[in-house]
């Protein structure tokens, strides 16, 4: 927070442009070349796992699909994976989207598993984009069919079997929230404090999953898919491999990538730092 | 008459409102509390100086900010450097560019830039086509950031607001430009991209106070050291609790819970 | 009365909104659920305003003699994409012409703009993860700690590194999280009172 921090990129250090390659072939490499090591599970994205194995058949879940084709690579892997887990267990979803770009996703989640057998207005529904973040949320858990009248098809929600007896967030079991970032964790804790029967578990982008901790620590949420990463682990504990854990070789040599530069920038900084004392 | 849990809640929003209008008070009767130098507003004036002596453009955003949630306390903050930097702006003659990502932050900033303008007393300088919205899709957003700080080549980049994953894309291009950076935000998950790659940062709870410390309006210090008073008054509450909880006992949250 | 009558409303509104959070009164409730309905319309609506000034500046470009001719071509892909989005999500919920320019344009666009942050990210640990005191030290060792934790790679062969990596998440980086957590919301309900008593007028 005063003079710009030393550049080494370009004077003495490694150039800029051979950073770059060096991390294409680090993410590259491994998506052609797959190691296939195995990925062990996290605390909280097993506790999130059993929390939605304890659903019982019919039981109804509200999903709120809060990101954009940013933080699709990091979140749509794991709203596959809790999805196939939700509809393996005839798990009834009723989805919505507080995102504007983030209205196509649960479309493309029910168009796979419309062919598989499953029924639009039954074993799911789509509420479509409803604007004003929090605001929104507030007012949809408050009334569902009142903030949200009509599905992404145009048509009265009260006129699916899914919606019958659903007039509160409190009538759905759980309420899972994936977040690209706002509305995120925070503002699902917020908004449903007052609802304390309904069971949150979020899946959010690895930036923000740091925040989360103190809300899983409190018991307010139940369950965490953290990034890529969190998603490959609810694959690995769901008994299959997916798009997540066939990323995973590729973070892990991009992770190494960037350790081995802060070692390096490291060295050269204190190098030249003592090549300049003497 | 309160619902359950909320007790607690209510009596420490009284607490947080009487000790800042005490310590209001009490500063407008002369007891002007001193706040800590924030190099980062300090630099505000030296940033908006540069960019007149270069002749060139300064870049200001506020980010992933909407009014209409409760990154609102952030929004307000950014907005409220945003009008102090487009009357500087006004009164040395820099064109100021100002990108937003959400509309109703973008109507907002439309009119603060103008009312900036107009308290400079150069109302016929503010160009409307300067305040821009591109898109609410976020990297959209931060291509349209990263693209006018490049082809204008501003001399200093403002950041301040709620930032998200574009935070980094955001510093590391101003960073390239070589032009003074001053960023803030009081979104833990990306402060530590913009200290890295800015000049200057306002870290968290830095950003409200920018009102209180451009103005040094004696009744704003007297709410921050009100609001100083309540984060004391958490801290003890925590360390208390700590200590209760290892001893077996739950009574600080029992009492937080009603 | 340009500042009075919105700096009123906030007033009024804020209250209504504050009061409806602690206390059961059903005029105050109901009252408090109209305004969240109208806060819902009024972000859908400014959406439509700042894509109304969006088609405004580019429209301009496009008349404007004096603009480069890059700039115009980009203005007319702009519009073009513009109104073709537009006009088929109005059509229908489920245009194939919008759900291909959704899933062949937006969609990857958006994805790769987001990837370039690992290419900012390198650089920025080769420039400013340095080292240069003791905090400094202890942050880049919880920092790669996380790194190798969260890569399978490393913890086929160093199991510990996942833990550690889950110890450091759960309790120092916790403790941050909580004292940042309530510093940011103490000053912004600090904000908010403000706003709300009309002494906060920055959103004028």
């Amino acid at each position: 927070m005063g003079a710009a921090p030393n550049d080494n990129t370009g004077k003495k250090g490694i150039s800029r442009q051979f950073m770059y390659l060096l991390t294409v072939l680090a993410i590259l490499l491994p998506l052609v070349f797959p190691v296939g090591m195995p990925v062990s599970v996290t605390p909280w994205v097993e506790k999130g796992y059993q929390h939605v194995e304890k659903l019982n058949p019919g039981d109804k879940v509200l999903i709120s699909f809060d990101y954009s084709a940013s933080g699709a690579a990091d979140i749509h892997p794991a709203a596959e994976a809790i999805f196939k887990h939700l509809m393996d267990k005839d798990v009834k979803v009723i989805t919505v989207a507080f995102v504007a770009e983030g209205n196509r996703f649960p479309g493309m989640l029910m168009s796979a598993w419309e062919e598989q057998g499953k029924v639009y207005g039954e074993d799911f529904i789509h509420l479509g984009f409803l604007s004003g973040h929090e605001t929104g949320l507030a007012a949809l858990f408050a009334d569902i069919p009142g903030a949200a009248p009509v599905d992404s098809r145009g048509n009265p929600v009260t006129s699916y079997p899914i919606m019958d007896g659903v007039k509160t967030v409190a009538d759905c079991k759980m309420f899972i929230g994936l977040s690209g970032g706002n509305p995120g964790p925070q503002q699902y804790v917020r908004q449903l404090e007052p609802y304390q029967g309904v069971e949150i578990f979020t899946a959010c982008t690895a930036a923000i999953a740091p925040t989360v901790e103190p809300y899983l620590a409190s018991g307010q949420i139940v369950g965490l898919v953290g990034g890529l990463k969190g998603a490959a682990e609810y694959e690995t504990v769901m008994g299959y491999a997916g798009k997540a854990s066939a990323n995973m070789d590729a973070q892990s040599f991009a992770h190494l990538l960037v350790i081995g530069f802060i070692v390096a920038g490291n060295i050269i900084h204190f190098t030249s730092k003592k090549n300049e004392g003497n | 008459m309160l619902p359950e849990g909320r007790l607690f809640e209510f009596l420490y929003l009284i607490i947080i409102g009487f000790t800042m209008f005490y310590y209001s008070n009490q500063a407008k009767k002369g007891k002007v509390p001193k706040i800590a130098r924030l190099p980062a507003l300090d630099a505000v004036d030296e940033a908006v100086g540069r960019c007149a002596e270069m002749g060139k453009p300064l870049f200001f955003t506020v980010g992933s900010s909407e009014i209409t949630d409760a990154s609102t306390a952030q929004t307000l903050a950014g907005l409220t450097l945003m009008k102090y930097v487009a009357t500087l702006a006004a009164r040395y003659d820099v064109p100021m560019w100002v990108v937003n990502r959400y509309g109703a932050t973008h109507v907002v900033a439309m009119d603060v830039v103008k009312q900036g303008y107009l308290e400079a007393g150069r109302p016929e300088a503010f160009k409307p086509e300067q305040v821009l919205f591109f898109s609410s899709e976020q990297f959209a957003y931060a291509a349209g950031c990263a693209g006018i700080m490049h082809r204008e080549q501003v001399g200093a980049a403002f950041m301040v607001g709620q930032f998200m994953a574009e935070a980094l894309y955001l510093a590391e291009s101003a960073a390239a430009l070589d032009c003074i950076s001053i960023a803030g935000t009081a979104r833990a998950t990306q402060l530590h991209f913009f200290v890295a790659a800015c000049d200057y940062t306002l870290i968290a709870e830095e950003i409200f106070v920018i009102s209180a410390y451009l103005t040094q309006d004696p009744a704003q210090l007297g709410m921050v050291r009100g609001g100083d008073i309540c984060k004391v008054i958490a801290t003890i509450l925590i360390a208390v609790g700590a200590i209760s909880a290892s001893l077996g006992s739950d009574i600080i949250s029992s009492i937080i819970s009603k | 009365m340009r500042t009075e009558v919105p700096v009123a409303i906030a007033v009024i509104s804020g209250f209504i909104i504050l009061i409806a959070h602690f206390f059961n009164i059903a005029p105050i409730q109901a009252a408090a659920t109209h305004l969240q309905d109208w806060g819902i319309l009024i972000a859908a609506f400014a959406i439509v305003v700042s894509a109304a000034n969006l088609l405004m500046v580019h429209i301009g470009r496009l008349s404007n003699q004096r603009e480069e001719a890059w700039k115009k071509v980009n203005s007319v892909i702009v519009i073009g994409l513009f109104l073709a989005t537009a006009v088929t999500g109005v059509i229908s919920r489920d245009h194939h012409v919008f759900n291909w320019l959704y899933d062949r344009i937006m969609l990857p666009l958006g994805v790769t703009f987001v990837s370039m942050n690992m290419f900012y990210l390198v650089t920025a640990a080769f420039r400013a993860f340095r080292a240069q005191s003791l905090e400094a030290s202890l942050l880049l060792g919880a920092g790669i700690i996380v790194l190798l934790g969260n890569a399978p790679v490393v913890e086929a062969f160093v199991p510990w590194f996942s833990k550690a990596a889950t110890w450091v998440m759960g309790a120092p980086n916790m403790a941050a999280q909580r004292g940042l957590m309530i510093g940011a919301a103490i000053g912004a309900v600090q904000t908010g009172l403000r706003v709300i008593c009309g002494l906060d007028r920055s959103y004028l």
